[in-house]
């Protein structure tokens, strides 16, 4: 930004001396006023200024009239009107260098590129700086054969000021800006995919038994952790993650009592079938993804009831709500799942791997 | 001479009782940095932090959106030195370093209880003796300061003031270090949480440090530690555990990379055998996901009783903006393989690099054990923690 500012001072000092051996009095009144204009960021004032004494599309036109028009232009995001001036100006002033530059271009690249006046670096610039910021606003409007001029075109100018002695390096991201809107296109669409999990689940039941013969109620203690195995259907972009995902595990448990009511029994079966959509937002474009897992959840239990006892909520059929974030690496990834499932006790946790089909 | 003199001035300073603040983030390999020395003298981590992982910490991880006007990257990494300076002088590397925790302990539980403990709160220094084109090629590192009387009663009339750090380094070539003096041992992943199972298991914890040498080879390929030891020459003789660690790390590529640690002592009493696997990963920009599953020997030998523990942790590091890390701590430990209990821990949490020398740290500890004849209530600690580095 500075060294545009630099830039500009040296181009108005330039074009003022200039102005005073070629043009009348009211045209260099004209220019001064649209000088300070463009200095109070008037731009379009400074067109219709430069208009009313200048032909801006005449090659003839001095050199500081289409250059401020050109910059004014740029500043009014008319692109298209600033690239063509700048053209005009190297038509005008460095024609044959312009030609020979470009030729040696074609045939060799940029090896051994003819060196240039750094004026015409300067137009160089302006138009691939042009160039990309029309290309960045009006992609949806450009067809193929226009977006692949331009990508040409910004990419032959950058090379070209890359070997030269050319002093202001912000040329280096017109690429970048390009390519990184062009991976943006990319990265929005969505795409779908099936993928396999495993996991490490842990959970604690919630349930009580009840004595027939008064109606103590009192709950029983589970605690239950075993594999999960399952996969799921994801959708997704490199932003955003929809998937619905469930697994299904057999594990067993140990359960007890601690108060009036003895009971205790060891291996019994847990079955539990999760499935549910997970809602993942990944926060660096990339391989991470966070987000949460709403699941119904199915369980039930092979208990023991003993005679005279009833067992409440050994099935259920519930919901539950989780943190979840994943690691994807290639087509493996790693899961981890916290959090709470209604009527179950404490928390439920599962760590796990994917493999994506 | 001057030289001789001055290692024989920092070792008197250090020998009386000196400490360590561990402030090793091996996650950082969520950033490519697979080795520690890129940032630490300490080749496994911890310690005083090298000008570049002071320029790292300044402008890579920690948020940079609260620094009073407009400080590009380039002045934070300049400005990191000893209380924000440009470094004074070329020799010498001070540096003060403070953790702050929060620990309410069984929450919605009988009996919980809050309390604030300064965990650690020292001051350190690295006296630079390398020839003026590297004057990390050798180097003489201590640090002394307040820990508090371990918890678990094992030594109520322990010193409040230590150092868990001194040693001279000598990096005679780019690959190559030796290191001799008082630091902790080379085994796994040195995570921060020093109550984490991998770590008070083995025999690793906050106080756990011992007078050792330790030869460190590091390439692009890999690196390998080899780490004999003689214990803590502050302790009782017949309670020194004396043995060595060895800790290996492959590259398999710039964000992943698998190892073992092995780690063998004894002392009159005790005999320690435990080894590990671990692998560090990471995912895209700052993110990482560190595993470790190992086993653990401990025979006593006058009662001629022996018990192998298993152990696994999970770690991940999802980084959500500059500085702010979501953290999973997935935690498992069977005390005795022949034994079916075991306890489980989970502990989500979030982290922030506010500025260079200011970490938050907010964590939950969902604690679970399993046992065969009985179950037992689930408990929840809840800690916040400050970390000050200057």
């Amino acid at each position: 930004m500075v060294l545009r500012v630099i830039a500009f001072t040296f181009f108005l000092a330039w074009t003022s001396q200039s102005f005073g051996m070629l043009i009348g009095r009211e045209e260099k009144l004209a220019f001064s006023k649209a000088k300070q204009l463009y200095k109070d960021k008037l731009y379009h004032q400074v067109i219709e200024m430069l208009s009313s004494k200048f032909q801006l599309h005449s090659d003839n036109t001095p050199s500081g009239a289409l250059t401020l028009a050109a910059y004014s232009y740029e500043k009014l995001e008319d692109y298209g009107a600033a690239i063509k001036l700048y053209y005009s100006l190297i038509k005008a002033n460095y024609k044959d260098k312009n030609s020979e530059i470009l030729q040696s271009y074609k045939t060799n690249g940029t090896d051994d590129l003819p060196e240039a006046p750094n004026k015409l670096y300067l137009y160089y610039h302006r138009i691939a700086e042009s160039m990309a910021r029309l290309y960045l606003r009006d992609y949806g409007k450009l067809n193929q054969n226009e977006k692949e001029t331009i990508r040409k075109r910004v990419s032959m100018y950058v090379e070209i000021l890359g070997e030269s002695d050319y002093d202001n390096d912000s040329y280096d991201t017109i690429n970048e800006r390009l390519e990184k809107h062009d991976k943006y296109l990319v990265d929005k669409v969505f795409h779908s995919s099936w993928f396999l999990s495993t996991s490490y689940i842990s959970y604690r039941n919630q349930l009580s038994i009840e004595r027939q013969s008064d109606g103590l109620v009192v709950p029983i203690n589970s605690t239950v952790d075993g594999i999960c195995i399952g996969g799921g259907w994801r959708y997704q972009s490199a932003f955003w993650e929809y998937n619905l995902n469930g697994c299904y595990s057999a594990a067993t448990m140990n359960v007890d009592t601690d108060s009036s009511i003895t009971y205790q029994q060891s291996g019994v079966a847990s079955t539990t079938f999760l499935f549910g959509p997970s809602v993942l937002w990944k926060p660096k474009s990339g391989d991470v993804s966070i987000g949460i897992h709403i699941p119904f959840i199915y369980n039930t239990g092979d208990y023991t009831v003993p005679a005279g006892y009833t067992i409440s909520d050994d099935t259920l059929l519930t919901y539950g709500y989780f943190l979840e974030t994943n690691w994807k690496l290639s087509s493996w990834g790693i899961f981890t799942k916290f959090g709470k499932a209604a009527q179950f006790k404490s928390s439920l946790w599962m760590v796990g791997i994917t493999l994506g089909l | 001479m001057k030289v001789k003199i001055l290692i024989l001035f920092v070792l008197v300073l250090c020998a009386s009782s000196i400490q360590r603040s561990v402030f090793a983030y091996p996650n950082f390999i969520g950033y490519g940095y697979t080795s520690c020395t890129v940032c630490h003298y300490n080749a496994y981590g911890n310690g005083p932090l090298t000008d570049y992982g002071r320029a790292l910490g300044a402008s890579t991880i920690s948020d940079d959106r609260w620094w009073f006007g407009a400080r590009d990257l380039n002045e934070l990494g300049q400005k990191s030195g000893f209380l924000y300076s440009e470094h004074l002088t070329k020799r010498f590397r001070p540096s003060l370093d403070y953790r702050g925790l929060l620990l309410k302990n069984n929450v919605g539980g009988d009996g919980s209880e809050q309390e604030w403990i300064n965990m650690d709160a020292n001051a350190s220094l690295v006296v630079r003796l390398g020839p003026e084109a590297d004057l990390d090629k050798l180097f003489i590192t201590a640090t002394m300061g307040y820990a508090p009387v371990p918890r678990n009663g094992s030594d109520p009339d322990a010193d409040t003031y230590r150092s868990r750090e001194y040693y001279i380094g000598y990096r005679p070539t780019k690959n190559w270090g030796i290191y001799a003096g008082f630091m902790d041992k080379i085994y796994g992943i040195r995570i921060v949480n020093h109550e984490a199972y991998s770590r008070s298991i083995t025999g690793n914890t906050m106080n756990d440090q011992t007078h050792a040498l330790l030869v460190h080879y590091s390439s692009e390929k890999f690196d390998l530690g080899i780490q004999p030891f003689v214990g803590n020459m502050g302790e009782e003789a017949q309670v020194r555990q004396k043995g060595f660690a060895t800790n290996f790390e492959y590259t398999v590529s710039r964000k992943f990379r698998p190892g073992f640690s092995v780690q063998m002592s004894e002392s009159e009493y005790l005999k320690n055998y435990a080894y590990a696997f671990h692998a560090r990963a990471g995912f895209g920009k700052g993110n990482s996901v560190m595993a470790e599953v190992g086993q653990v020997q401990k025979s006593q030998i006058k009662r001629e009783v022996e018990t192998t523990s298993r152990y696994w942790m999970v770690q991940t590091h999802t980084l959500l903006s500059k500085g702010f890390f979501l953290l999973n701590t997935i935690e498992y430990l069977k005390s005795n393989i022949e034994v079916e209990s075991k306890n489980l821990k989970w502990g989500p949490g979030i982290q922030y690099f506010v500025i260079q020398g200011l970490e938050l740290r907010f964590d939950i500890f969902n604690s679970r054990l399993y046992n065969e004849s009985s179950n037992s209530e689930d408990t929840w600690d809840f800690t916040g923690q400050v970390h000050l580095w200057f």
